[in-house]
């Protein structure tokens, strides 16, 4: 099915008919939902327009509550889902562009909350410390591999385990085993943790959010516990729920604190058919312009990721069906920080990663510690900071690439590859022979300095690319191996 | 003069073990190699080793890549 010129002039009629422009960007939206998450709907669509465009197809997007003219986004969906167009593409679709440079707008909004100002971190370390595993996910994943993230710096947990219990959950979370009270004690705790966490790390703290392998609902105190990151860290943290339904009206007044506020992007998670067809019923096209429903549904034609309790289901698509499991490196967690669980009393330092054996979470746990008190959190953040962090290598640390990465030495020079990235190193003298160091196995930083002034290399400049190395993420950076205890095997 | 110096430290570095262990422990730290090579009889800054370092290195020919690894793949890095 394509448009025609007949398409074309009734989509025409019907933009100018149909409500604001925002009105219909919230309908253009609720319309891509729909066809995500839907088989029936699409296929009752392809029914309907066997031939060509049809007014049956009119017919059933009304049916749903959608109004939009389907023949007025037609490249979105006529010949099967697509979302990136050229401009050519949207001439003569002035709803699908609306739509298009509205959720454009929504990413690079997010996208610029991810740099940050140096005077705005407390710790340059830890500034140094994320940007390089930002380096490292993007050399594992490449830019595309399904990072549009911010690295949030923290994620503080108000329950252990989460209620809900999904079948494909990227992060494992365990089974929901309580939450975090806003007692007058826990509270007392809780503005001390907060203050900590805007000490040690400063205003990145403020792009942090409040779940992680739980839901924020969980917790029947989170807006409490939120009233409080407001105060003190200066931002009222997003939402990503999968029960939007469960206190329809306790949602509707955290999304409407949280537009009050100034913030955007909060997600529901929509499991199943019958969820989005009552979250479509409870809530209004407008009132969710901006909050994410993610088509998380059996039949959706979103690709899911295989970390979490997918990891190591090749054949997942085939057990659960409709769904669309893919086999791409890829990874949902997004801190490069610190994971809090304020019931468990547990810090972990974090980082995202292609999930493996080893990591399949698709995150790297750098360290983990234990608090009972403020005072114990506080000690934990600064002793992590202090022993993991490090800004460059020691004479005794240990030398390695990164498991990922193969290495290539080509006439045209040494050359680094990952699964999403090709790093060029150039094809200088220093290069080669540092090359050569690597590929013979793990060494001390100082003996391969001592094997490349033996072989009178420009030591200065082969000290200069290991950091670079180093600093772009290409480099092991299990703290093992950069304190210099590392194992050579 | 001073790049003179520089390359004759490099150079030394070579041949000269007891040299080339100290300035290698040094590793990265500039103001300790300059300090070593200071104690043994070279004469240079650390602003003149800074841009020293910060030089591009001279192209490898492809003689000399070949030489170092006859355009090997490595599968797995040990």
């Amino acid at each position: 099915m394509v448009a025609n010129d007949r398409q074309m002039a009734s989509r025409s009629r019907h933009d100018a008919l149909r409500g604001s422009p925002r009105s219909q960007i919230a309908h253009v939206k609720r319309f891509y939902e729909r066809f995500v998450s839907d088989p029936k709907f699409r296929s009752a669509l392809s029914d309907a327009s066997p031939a060509g465009p049809s007014e049956h197809a009119r017919e059933i997007t009304r049916q749903y509550g959608i109004e939009i003219d389907p023949w007025a986004i037609a490249p979105l969906w006529s010949a099967g889902l697509k979302t990136s167009f050229e401009t050519a593409e949207l001439e003569g679709f002035p709803a699908l562009k609306r739509w298009k440079d509205y959720s454009g707008l929504q990413l690079d909004a997010l996208r610029s909350r991810r740099e940050f100002d140096h005077a705005d971190w407390a710790s340059s370390c830890f500034a140094q410390w994320r940007q390089r595993q930002i380096n490292r996910v993007e050399s594992e994943l490449g830019t595309a591999g399904g990072i549009a993230n911010r690295f949030p710096v923290i994620a503080m947990e108000l329950s252990d385990g989460c209620s809900v219990g999904c079948w494909f959950c990227g992060v494992s979370a365990s089974r929901y085993a309580g939450s975090f009270p806003y007692t007058q004690h826990n509270a007392g705790m809780w503005r001390q943790v907060l203050a900590t966490v805007v000490e040690q790390i400063g205003k990145p703290a403020r792009e942090g959010f409040c779940y992680w392998a739980s839901d924020p609902l969980d917790n029947p105190d989170y807006e409490r516990f939120a009233s409080d990151y407001l105060d003190i860290v200066g931002a009222l943290p997003p939402i990503t729920t999968a029960v939007p339904l469960r206190d329809v009206s306790r949602t509707r007044d955290l999304l409407a604190w949280r537009k009050r506020a100034g913030s955007g992007h909060d997600r529901f998670s929509i499991l199943t058919v019958k969820i989005l067809d009552r979250v479509h019923k409870e809530f209004t096209a407008e009132e969710l312009i901006d909050v994410e429903c993610v088509p998380q549904t059996r039949g959706s034609l979103l690709v899911k990721t295989q970390t979490g309790k997918l990891y190591g289901h090749e054949n997942t698509a085939g057990s659960q069906p409709g769904s669309h499991a893919t086999d791409k490196p890829r990874t949902i967690a997004c801190v490069a920080g610190f994971l809090v669980n304020m019931v468990k009393g547990e810090v972990r330092l974090v980082s995202p990663c292609r999930a493996r054996d080893e990591w399949p979470d698709g995150y790297i746990v750098h360290r983990q510690g234990r608090f009972e008190t403020a005072e114990d959190f506080s000690h934990v953040i600064r002793s992590m900071i202090d022993q993991v962090m490090d800004v460059s290598l020691i004479p005794r640390s240990v030398v390695r690439l990164r498991a990922d990465l193969r290495m290539e030495m080509l006439p045209q020079g040494v050359q680094l590859r990952s699964p999403g990235t090709l790093h060029k190193l150039g094809r200088s003298r220093d290069v080669a022979m540092l090359a050569h160091e690597l590929a013979r196995g793990p060494q001390r930083h100082q003996d391969i300095m001592a094997s490349v002034m033996k072989a009178g290399a420009n030591c200065f400049a082969v000290s200069r690319t290991i950091q670079d190395l180093f600093e772009r993420g290409l480099l092991s950076d299990h703290p093992d191996d950069i304190n210099g205890v590392g194992s050579f095997a | 003069m001073s790049e003179q110096e520089i390359e004759r430290f490099t150079k030394d570095l070579a041949s000269d073990e007891d040299l080339r262990s100290a300035a290698a422990e040094a590793v990265s730290d500039l103001p300790a190699i300059v300090a070593i090579a200071k104690a043994n009889g070279y004469d240079f800054t650390l602003e003149e080793l800074e841009t020293f370092q910060s030089r591009q290195s001279a192209e490898m020919s492809d003689e000399d890549l070949e030489k170092v690894s006859a355009g090997a793949f490595v599968d797995r890095i040990p």
